[in-house]
């Protein structure tokens, strides 16, 4: 799942970036609003962790443009601004959660992985794809009963083809969604990643998971 | 401390009583001198009439004997009593009343009426009046010159006081009587009356009562309060007024810095609880030791310059004066920033006029200088200018600071002396630049009597102390 963060203190940005990527998301970074506004137009991102008091674009300016442009990506905002009132005005320009800092990150990571699993219109954090168990939460891949052991790109890969599960998913998307704006992925690393992802998932004894639906992308299901 | 009220009312029925029974013993006393004078006359009047029927005789003096016989005379019981003394001291006629007793007399016979109280015979108390009289004679045709001759002696008539004093006791009796009623109706009334007379102060205090401290915006009626009490709430009003405002600052002070190290709060936070969540290489942990130092290095400047705020806002920073050349103290301070300005490439023009020394603070002022110089060479533009110039201006000396590059409009340079105020959300070097150094280098200056302002100009910012320049400040 991609994330963009938009903050302008260095050291804090650095902090969240290393922890969404361990724990499996691409994360792209924004220091100021008008570069966060820029990535944030451009791309498909799943969450916007987005700061208030940026340079040059504020960060309730951002949102409502974003807004004004139509994009619906779900958005956290990440403040030391702590009143109810501002909370109020951060919701009601368009946000779809709010945290006041200091926050424990852990926290942030739920409430990023509860962004996601609404944008998929997904309630659980248990996704089942026919004999496949995948706890969001643990990030963990059972099939058949056995844990299944992946990397974490494979996982997110997994991940994000289960939360699309009995539909086809395109290389585009793919790429958009698991790779960061800053990494050199190309639609290929994406086929190499599934023929990986396939090898680890598919057992000769099992119905085939991963279909691929040639000219138009991947699906994950009973493919029928 | 007793109570306004009970003292009051024990006072005031003090007052009252005592007033009462002053008038009380005057009425009397006037009332006892007024009858006695009353008594008095009348006694005088029987005087005068008894002293017609006296006459002098070859024997000597002699009373009519149908006047001596004359009831209210003749008996003890009748009370009426008369006396004759000569100026030999022999009595010659008295009252068949007085049993042979004296009547009291003045020793020295006097012309005028002289009157005194006296006890009777009969052991009563009474009133005697003595006159001087000359007893007629007996041949009432006798010339004109022997009439002229007759030898004057002293009548003494006296009566009884026995219905004057019992009048005069009842009188008394009365007196005490309605006093003594009165002092039992006046205690509890005056403490009824002071209690409705302090109401204005029992509400004086409910409206107190009600102001909490969370809103000290309220403000207590004069509308209703008698005029002694305007002066007290007037001030209490203001008292308020000036309550509501610190604590207003106060809170509003307690606000930013909670604000401001909310951010450098969630950077150590994140950053220690990312690194602990999994095993990482030296690096990585020396990395995220860095910057949390960083970050607390920042946090810890900002506090100092809010301690120090508070301490120049509570006139606590102890100025010691010196006499102190300037132009060396702003090389002195420029020193470490030399480096920064390199590193931006930034071209600094010196104008320092020998200015004359002057009293100051050697430590505030290196501090105000590190701060101008720091925003200097923060705020200015990559490859720009700062210009660093000393003027005697004459009775002053003016510092000025000056950096090109400046992205404030007029209206953010009243605000930059504002505590937090930033011109640019940017926390590029959170705590660092908190909004907090140009009012601390304001309340520095000023408190050495200096003034120190802050321009925009042609997309220049100027920073500029004005120091006088006296024997010593």
């Amino acid at each position: 799942m991609r994330v963009l963060i938009v903050e302008d203190f260095t050291i804090l940005r650095e902090s969240i970036a290393l922890g969404l990527r361990e724990a499996g998301f691409a994360v792209d970074e924004a220091a100021e609003g008008e570069t966060g506004l820029w990535y944030a137009s451009t791309n498909d991102y799943d969450v916007i962790v987005l700061d208030l008091m940026l340079p040059r674009i504020d960060g309730l300016s951002l949102l409502k443009r974003l807004r004004a442009a139509g994009k619906p990506t779900h958005v956290l905002i990440l403040t030391a601004r702590d009143a109810p009132a501002d909370r109020v005005t951060g919701l009601d320009c368009g946000a779809d959660d709010y945290l006041v800092k200091p926050f424990v990150f852990a926290e942030l990571l739920a409430r990023v992985r509860a962004l996601v699993r609404r944008r998929y219109d997904v309630k659980s954090p248990l996704i089942e794809v026919g004999d496949m168990q995948i706890d969001t939460t643990q990030r963990c891949v059972r099939r058949g009963g056995e844990v299944v052991d992946l990397s974490a790109r494979e996982y997110a890969l997994l991940e994000f083809l289960a939360l699309r599960a009995e539909q086809v998913v395109s290389r585009t998307e793919i790429w958009e969604h698991v790779y960061e704006f800053e990494s050199a992925a190309t639609s290929n690393v994406v086929d190499a990643f599934i023929r990986l992802l396939r090898k680890k998932i598919e057992r000769p004894d099992l119905p085939a998971l991963i279909h691929t639906r040639r000219g138009h992308g991947y699906l994950l299901g009973k493919g029928s | 401390m007793r109570s306004l009220r009970t003292r009051l009312s024990n006072r005031t029925t003090a007052v009252l009583l005592s007033t009462s029974f002053i008038a009380a013993a005057v009425l009397y006393l006037l009332m006892q001198a007024s009858l006695y004078r009353e008594f008095d006359s009348a006694l005088l009047l029987e005087a005068r009439s008894l002293a017609t029927h006296f006459e002098q005789s070859a024997g000597g003096v002699q009373i009519e004997p149908e006047i001596a016989a004359l009831p209210e005379y003749s008996t003890a019981e009748h009370l009426h009593f008369f006396q004759v003394r000569t100026a030999a001291g022999d009595s010659p006629v008295r009252s068949p009343s007085l049993s042979g007793f004296d009547l009291q007399s003045p020793s020295i016979p006097t012309l005028q009426p002289a009157h005194q109280s006296t006890i009777l015979p009969n052991g009563k108390r009474g009133r005697s009046v003595a006159l001087s009289i000359q007893p007629r004679l007996e041949e009432d045709d006798e010339e004109p010159a022997r009439q002229a001759e007759r030898p004057h002696v002293t009548l003494v008539v006296a009566r009884d006081t026995s219905n004057l004093d019992a009048t005069l006791t009842r009188l008394a009796a009365l007196l005490i009587l309605v006093t003594l009623v009165a002092a039992v109706v006046c205690i509890p009334l005056t403490g009824a009356v002071v209690r409705h007379e302090l109401m204005p102060l029992g509400n004086l205090a409910h409206s107190i009562e009600q102001i909490s401290a969370a809103d000290l915006s309220t403000r207590i009626s004069v509308a209703d309060c008698p005029c002694e009490l305007v002066p007290v709430v007037d001030c209490l009003n203001q008292l308020l007024g000036r309550l509501g405002q610190a604590l207003l600052r106060e809170r509003s002070i307690t606000a930013d810095v909670a604000h401001e190290l909310r951010t450098p709060l969630a950077g150590l936070e994140t950053s220690l609880e990312v690194c602990a969540s999994r095993p990482r290489e030296a690096n990585a942990y020396h990395t995220v030791v860095a910057n949390c130092l960083e970050i607390t290095r920042g946090m810890h400047s900002m506090v100092d310059s809010l301690l120090n705020l508070a301490r120049a806002d509570a006139d606590q920073i102890p100025l010691k004066l010196e006499s102190t050349d300037v132009c060396s103290l702003v090389r002195e301070s420029w020193l470490p920033f030399a480096e920064g300005a390199q590193g931006r490439d930034l071209q600094v023009e010196w104008s320092l006029d020998g200015a004359p020394r002057i009293f100051i603070d050697y430590e505030s002022f290196g501090r105000i200088f590190a701060n101008l110089f720091d925003n200097a060479v923060t705020y200015a533009e990559p490859g720009g200018t700062i210009r660093i110039s000393v003027n005697d201006q004459g009775g002053q000396v003016a510092i000025t600071i000056a950096n090109n590059g400046c992205l404030l409009h007029g209206d953010d340079v009243s605000r930059v002396f504002d505590r937090f105020w930033r011109a640019d959300a940017s926390r590029t070097a959170t705590g660092l630049h908190c909004g907090l150094g140009l009012s601390l280098c304001k309340k520095l200056v000023e408190l050495h009597r200096g003034s120190m302002t802050a321009e925009v100009r042609d997309g220049w910012f100027f920073a500029t102390v004005t120091m006088p320049i006296t024997k010593s400040t």
